[in-house]
């Protein structure tokens, strides 16, 4: 499931050749760029990316060999480490043929640095045991400014360029961190936290290499590997908050299972654990459900190369660098690669359906592998109908819990960092009709009371997101609810009024009566709510319920129109005597409308008026 | 002796006064005999009364007993001659529906008799009621009425025991056992029985509904379909809030039984234990029969056995007579019940009342099968888990959604509304016994006091002599002598009666016409009653 490689570029490998010439390479995690440097920058210094194609060539003095290299972000300068205590600030641009100018930065206290880290284009952090400062960089004049200082008490330092925060460690055995946000030439101190590492005897104190920071689902986290003699190593993930009053909480525990030398990457909010003796990768998606806080992985897999490598390289080597977020960097072949998520083969990897799908909705820029895994999922009928509603759930956007997950940031009052925002996957009406839910109604080897109800598992989760199904989707759930001859469920659907009213349901449920007698009266209902009194008179009519139907138009003072179509209607089905009434009753009405003058003699036949006058003379009057 | 596996453990619960100043009266005060007959079994001249399977009053002696069912059968069969072959069509029509039974009513100058053949006219059910004792107690006589409690007596019993005619299909060594089971029955049933003062409450026996609105309803579709889905062996369901239906999968024919027996009787009992236990996991959803204990997997014997209920198939209307032993699962999680019947296999429904009815009368002797039917610890366990959560949340939805919908509707009248065709009921003058407490009491908020007899009385006469059964649409205005008006509209095959007290609003016919409009306006809104 995991490919390296799709993108990757090459680069010198170390080297100390006999000639006296010396390679050596730096990563910067922050600009996510390669540097190799050729005898120290004296025979030129090159970087590269994976994100884009620039490579930058420079060479600058030879003053010794440098611990670290730091690229600003826009790659106009360069910070270097030569010595313990200072930087040097590499104008790299001014320079076409001839070195690069310098510049030499340190702290006021001249005392060791723990980090050297570009905060923005010209604001350099400079963190030592007692302070982190801010300076100020002076591209033109070539001159530095202290901005900002702040005293802390550090025993090593990371930074995390996406939030632009600085985790300090400190204390006793270093386990208590101090997350500081460098913004707005400020620093801005949260909530201080202790983590457990594991400590033991032979394990005093907690390392750099120990801890990791990253973005998941729109939160961040320091990720720290936890030890222990008698089980295997976990790593332990601890939400920072968005403000600076809240402490850190220890929110997840991922199960890693061995112990030794391994890898870490967060590519898509998911962690990867890569096990160097085991040749194995562990994926781990902290929103797949657990009952505690420990996740044992999703998948474990192995990595494959990209088809475009031949011959494929080796993996899991010594020589790996794994960097966050997917940075795959093999310092003997001389290639840095990125690692990418092959989701199309999770339907073979992750066999429960059901989390396969969760997991799929959860993968950025997926929606059509989604879609398509859904519906095959649905036609294999590999879901039961609660786990449907809950996928449904999910894509319809309405789980509260990630909206406000969403929002979380923006939600707290005084929220000092900021981080990627997580928007989870929303497939629309359109595209469920559309890609599922019409396939699915064609697809005649599924019995249609299988479809219906996951059609009324779908109404129930737009229902349960606030959002108003499209009229055809309802149509739609009606059909298929009376193909598969579940009049009596349909029946008190309608009743409850589950589905809205519309002029064309109420036809539909109409149409339904000979099937099922009580749709009539719900779609007369229907109708009736709509006021759509023309229409009922005209189903009164179809009915043959003639009477009613004056009675009606009476009652609602109808158009007046409607009456010749009822009096053809009487012509056609009532009896003399009936007729006789009705026509009774429009000459009462005569004095209101002249219009139904000449309807109301229309009413008999001659025969008919002859055998009424036959009747009555024959006809015996009883009185008592 | 009462097992609690037994149908009948919870009406011996009941309590036995009638509420005071309600608007039902208790069947036994009005009530001269009440018998089972089976004619075939007192053909011989001596042996008449052999005929009788069961009679109330008990103290009755033995040849009155045989005269009151010997002048019933008498009747029955003078009259038959005079039935023509139309007639009888309508008679059987009317079986089709299986809601009517051959029926014959004889009034006399102190009583009322109805009688009804069942069972291809080889049983006779009779009751008679004084005209008398129903003065004293204000119950206007409604011939429909008494023989629409006559019959939902007969089904209440078929639907615990079977038909009688599985009792003795093999011969007569069986009445015995028969007679035991009828006394059994009906000499509680017949004393706990309540009867509307507007009979007409009685005769049209719907179901109550609840009201809610359509995406929260689909909560409930969609949470038993899934129920259905997982455990399909579940072949019929019913969903109750409260005392109020929702939702319901099984034949329409058994409904008004399985209604009035869950509201009337098993419900009821368990309010108690709700409320004194209420706080201690309060969302955790119970089985209100059956084992306590399910976390072992020991076959269920006696009293931990669920009851079976004989039920018609819903599928095929040609066995319409057909009936199916289902064991009965209750599972109730606040205010919400679910109802879940499963096929009683291995053995024919009969066979079923059989074991169960050993083993709550007296130990068999016959070697006892490994279990009562085929619900086990296991099924209900697994239910119960599949259930929980969901139904909690279900159940406090809609219990949000009826809560704030409690606004007491004042009205300043009385209503029946009947819906054949869904059966849905509801009226301002049907009680639900004991579950006042947790209903929410629109019924009985209404300000008006009860009609007086008299108007039970017009509304009934009114229904039989000028509302057509068969018409699908009708209207009817009658003013009583002590002023109250009457309204019957009946559209769409739907039945609504207004009962409106006197008041100086309503002098006129056109005042009533136009008030019915306001109220069929205001109340009956989502209905087309023009």
């Amino acid at each position: 499931m995991l490919e390296l490689g799709a993108q990757f570029i090459p680069f010198e490998p170390d080297r100390s050749a006999h000639d006296g010439n010396i390679t050596r390479n730096f990563f910067d995690t922050s600009s996510q760029r390669i540097c190799t440097m050729r005898n120290n920058g004296a025979l030129g210094m090159t970087s590269k990316s994976l994100q884009n194609d620039k490579i930058m060539n420079v060479r600058t003095k030879d003053r010794g060999e440098p611990s670290t290299v730091k690229l600003s972000p826009d790659g106009r300068l360069c910070a270097m480490q030569r010595s313990p205590n200072t930087a040097d600030i590499i104008f790299l641009e001014k320079t076409e043929n001839s070195l690069c100018l310098e510049l030499n930065v340190s702290t006021k206290s001249k005392e060791p640095l723990l980090a050297v880290e570009w905060v923005t284009n010209n604001q350099l952090l400079l963190v030592n045991n007692h302070s982190a400062e801010l300076l100020f960089i002076n591209e033109d004049k070539k001159s530095s400014k202290l901005i900002k200082a702040t005293n802390v008490n550090a025993a090593w330092a990371i930074y995390y360029a996406p939030s632009q925060l600085l985790l300090i460690a400190n204390g006793q055995s270093c386990s208590n961190l101090q997350p500081i946000i460098v913004a707005h030439s400020q620093f801005t101190r949260m909530k201080n936290f202790e983590v457990d590492f594991g400590g033991s005897i032979s394990k005093e104190n907690f390392l750099e290499k120990d801890a990791a920071i990253a973005t998941i689902y729109g939160k961040v986290y320091v990720m720290v590997f936890r030890y222990s003699n008698r089980s295997a190593t976990m790593l332990d993930l601890y939400e920072l908050p968005f403000d600076a009053t809240t402490v850190p909480q220890f929110k997840h525990s991922l199960i890693l299972g061995f112990n030794g030398g391994c890898g870490i990457h967060v590519i898509d909010n998911l962690v990867i654990i890569h096990h160097q003796s085991s040749q194995k990768s562990l994926i781990f998606d902290i929103k797949v459900s657990s009952p505690s806080k420990s996740h044992s992985p999703l998948v474990t897999t192995t990595i494959e190369p990209h088809p475009q490598h031949q011959p494929p390289p080796s993996l899991y080597t010594n020589f790996w660098f794994t960097f966050l977020p997917d940075v795959v960097i093999d310092s003997a072949g001389g290639v840095m690669y990125s690692l990418r998520l092959k989701n199309e083969k999770s339907q073979l990897e992750i066999p429960e359906k059901h989390t396969m799908l969760e997991y799929l909705a959860r993968r950025k820029n997926e929606k059509k592998l989604f879609i398509a895994t859904l519906l095959s999922c649905l036609r294999a009928r590999a879901l039961s109908l609660r786990q449907i509603r809950k996928v449904f759930t999910r894509i319809c956007g309405g789980e509260k819990e990630l909206k406000s997950a969403e929002n979380a940031s923006e939600n707290v009052q005084k929220a000092v960092m900021s981080c990627e925002k997580w928007n989870p996957m929303i497939v629309s009406q359109q595209e469920m009709q559309s890609a599922v839910l019409i396939p699915l109604r064609e697809d005649t080897s599924l019995p249609e009371s299988y479809v219906a109800n996951i059609m009324l598992q779908y109404l129930r989760s737009l229902f349960d997101a606030s959002l108003s199904p499209e009229a055809y989707l309802i149509e739609m759930v009606v059909e298929t609810l009376a193909e598969a001859g579940e009049m009596s469920k349909l029946q008190q659907i309608v009743t409850y009024r589950v589905i809205n009213d519309s002029k064309p349901l109420a036809f539909l449920l109409l149409s339904y009566e000979a099937r099922c007698s009580t749709l009539f009266q719900s779609g007369v209902d229907i109708l009736a709510r709509n006021k759509a009194s023309d229409e009922i008179v005209e189903v009164m009519l179809e009915k043959k319920q003639i009477v009613d139907a004056f009675r009606f138009i009476d009652v609602r003072n109808l158009n007046e129109g409607l009456i010749p179509k009822v009096v053809e209607a009487a012509n056609q089905n009532c009896y003399r005597q009936t007729r006789y009434a009705i026509r009774e009753h429009l000459v009462e009405k005569k004095a209101k409308a002249s219009l139904y003058k000449s309807i109301g003699d229309d009413l008999y036949t001659d025969a008919e008026v002859q055998e009424a006058n036959t009747e009555q003379a024959t006809c015996t009057l009883f009185e008592l | 002796m009462e097992s609690i596996s037994n149908p009948l453990y919870f009406f011996s619960n009941l309590s036995l006064n009638p509420p005071s100043c309600s608007n039902v009266v208790r069947f036994i005060d009005v009530l001269e005999f009440f018998f089972v007959a089976h004619p075939l079994s007192g053909r011989k001249e001596g042996e008449e009364h052999k005929r009788i399977m069961y009679f109330h009053p008990k103290s009755e002696n033995i040849e009155r007993q045989s005269e009151i069912t010997g002048f019933a059968e008498a009747t029955v069969n003078f009259t038959d001659n005079f039935l023509s072959t139309s007639r009888r069509d309508v008679a059987e029509n009317l079986n089709d529906n299986d809601d009517g039974f051959d029926f014959r009513a004889v009034s006399t100058q102190r009583t009322e008799h109805v009688y009804i053949r069942t069972e291809d006219n080889q049983f006779m059910l009779g009751v008679s009621i004084s005209k008398q004792l129903s003065l004293v107690s204000n119950y206007p006589l409604f011939q429909p009425a008494i023989r629409s409690i006559l019959s939902d007596a007969y089904k209440m019993f078929r639907m615990f025991f079977g038909t009688f005619s599985s009792f003795i299909k093999n011969g007569p060594d069986d009445i015995p056992k028969f007679k035991e089971r009828l006394d059994f029955f009906f000499s509680k049933y017949i004393p706990l029985l309540k009867v509307h003062k507007m009979p007409l409450l009685d005769h049209l026996g719907g179901v109550e509904f609840l009201r809610m609105s359509g995406p929260l309803y689909l909560n409930v579709v969609s949470l038993i379909t899934e129920l259905r889905e997982e455990f399909p062996i579940i072949e019929k369901i019913m969903f109750l809030y409260q005392d109020k239906l929702l939702y319901y999968q099984l034949s329409k024919r058994d409904l008004p039984s399985l209604f009035r027996y869950l509201t009337h009787n098993l419900l009821p009992t368990t309010l108690a234990p709700e409320l004194e236990h209420s706080g201690r996991n309060a969302s955790k959803g119970r089985y209100l029969r059956g084992p306590t204990d399910l976390t072992t997997d020991a076959p269920l014997f006696g009293d931990e056995s669920l009851s079976v209920v004989h039920l018609h198939s819903e599928q095929d209307p040609e066995f319409r007579e057909d009936l199916i032993g289902y064991q009965m699962m209750v599972y109730r999680c606040l205010n919400a019940t679910v109802c879940m019947f499963v096929r009683n296999d291995g053995s024919n429904g009969e066979m079923g009342f059989r074991r169960s009815s050993d083993s709550s009368q007296s130990s068999s002797t016959r070697s006892t099968p490994p279990q009562n039917g085929v619900v086990s610890r296991r099924l209900l366990r697994n239910i119960d888990q599949f259930l929980e959560t969901e139904l909690a949340q279900v159940a406090s939805k809609i219990g949000d959604e009826i809560g704030d919908e409690k606004l007491a509707d004042n009205t300043d009248f009385h209503y029946i509304y009947f819906n054949p065709s869904s059966l849905s009921m509801t009226s301002s003058l049907s009680t639900s016994p004991s579950l006042s407490v947790s209903a929410s009491g629109s019924t009985s908020s209404s300000k008006v006091s009860l009609p007086p007899v008299d108007v039970n009385r017009l509304v009934c006469d009114t229904m039989s002599n000028f509302v057509s059964d068969t018409e699908e649409f009708g209207e009817c205005f009658v003013k009583s002598s002590s002023d109250w008006w009457i309204v019957i509209k009946k559209v769409n095959s739907r039945l609504l009666v207004l009962i409106l007290p006197p008041s100086s609003y309503t002098s006129s016919l056109a005042d009533v016409q136009s008030k019915t409009a306001t109220i069929v306006k205001s109340h009956f809104e989502a209905i087309f009653f023009s």
